[in-house]
């Protein structure tokens, strides 16, 4: 086939498509040609220029960016589906690093300045100091710290709450 | 599209895919505003959009594996959002879509940036026809169409990269791409002349 005839069965096909179904082959001609002949290309690209120019006016060729309350409720969504880690079980997971750490050592600190000095004057054997973290609500962190003896306990409740 | 963003791409996969699951949430922010854009362009209307966003990249998510790292993320992820797109897009025939055409015509201003471009006069008034008869005529092609030219005209597509993300054949891209061209063309004002006076003053600097 010679160029006029090709760009003849080409423009014929795109207007055919428009009422049925193009059979495989047709739609290959189509997609071969439009990418081989120049002037099939320039015949089905004649209105892109125009087209191109009105879509620069159009206000959806800037599509105003999502907020970030609108990326905090996507995120959520994620989150829910397992998609997004979830930040709570990360806060709660990263809790006792720090906070544990000191309240370890302001504990150690309390227990050797009560071996040191006593808790009274009357002579007595060795206190028996306990020192526990409970199972107190998620995020407080509260460390208490009993010592007991003959004449009651005392309690000390370090709390980064 | 580039060649380092895709391997950027493919090497989050990798790293999601090894268990760290910042992997996922890097392809998320990198792409996110990416794949809202297109959805909002698709469904035309910026509530569904977000909705939209989110289920994508559910679905991105639990298909991450199946992911073929030879072919581009981007063309992957674009294909779940068109079918999603589609989808949604049948769901909801019956519900009256959101003109976000006027609001942001009418407040004359560039949303992203807050600035205000609002032109004065004839010119205003030239593209606020130009604008309405544009957004009308692609809200009002057919799916197919609406969705081949989107990624044509706005997402810059190529005739082969959007058969790719549409599993359809390039001939079939063309045709539907002419038709929605022809479409359009025929909605603008016949008089309108995209190299008249209001573009040729356009590119002057103020």
């Amino acid at each position: 086939m010679n160029e006029s005839s090709d760009l003849q069965r080409f423009q014929e096909l795109i207007e055919a498509s428009a009422e049925r179904e193009l059979t495989e082959v047709e739609t290959a001609f189509i997609g071969r040609m439009g990418f081989r002949s120049e002037q099939c290309r320039q015949w089905l690209e004649a209105d892109a220029e125009v087209v191109a120019a009105a879509v620069e006016q159009d206000p959806l060729r800037t599509v105003p960016a999502a907020t970030t309350l609108d990326w905090a409720r996507v995120d959520a969504g994620l989150r829910r589906a397992g998609a997004l880690p979830d930040s709570r079980a990360q806060s709660r997971n990263a809790w006792p690093l720090l906070p544990a750490a000191a309240a370890l050592l302001l504990c150690i600190g309390v227990i050797n300045a009560i071996l040191r000095d006593g808790l009274s004057t009357t002579p007595q054997a060795p206190p028996e100091v306990v020192a526990e973290v409970l199972d107190l609500p998620e995020g407080d962190g509260s460390l208490i710290l009993h010592e007991g003896d003959d004449e009651g306990v005392l309690m000390i409740i370090l709390s980064n709450g | 599209m580039d060649v380092e963003q895709d391997d950027e791409d493919r090497r989050l996969v990798h790293r999601h895919l090894s268990g760290d699951v910042g992997g996922f949430e890097d392809l998320y922010r990198r792409h996110r505003e990416r794949i809202f854009a297109v959805l909002v362009r698709m469904l035309r209307n910026r509530e569904d959009a977000l909705e939209a966003t989110q289920e994508v990249f559910i679905r991105i998510h639990r298909g991450l594996d199946s992911f073929d790292p030879s072919g581009r993320f981007l063309t992957w992820a674009y294909r779940i959002a068109t079918n999603h797109a589609i989808d949604r897009i049948r769901r909801r025939k019956v519900r009256k879509e959101t003109p976000i055409v006027e609001e942001s015509v009418a407040a004359g201003s560039d949303l992203r940036t807050g600035r205000s471009s609002q032109p004065q006069g004839a010119d205003a008034m030239e593209r606020e026809e130009i604008a309405t008869a544009i957004h009308d005529a692609v809200g009002e092609l057919g799916d197919a169409h609406r969705i081949v030219f989107t990624l044509h005209c706005y997402e810059n597509l190529s005739y082969g990269e959007i058969a790719a993300v549409l599993g359809i054949p390039v001939g079939t891209v063309m045709s539907r791409l002419y038709h929605a061209r022809r479409k359009i063309r025929d909605a603008l004002p016949g008089d309108w002349d995209p190299g008249g006076p209001s573009r040729s003053r356009e590119r002057k600097p103020e």
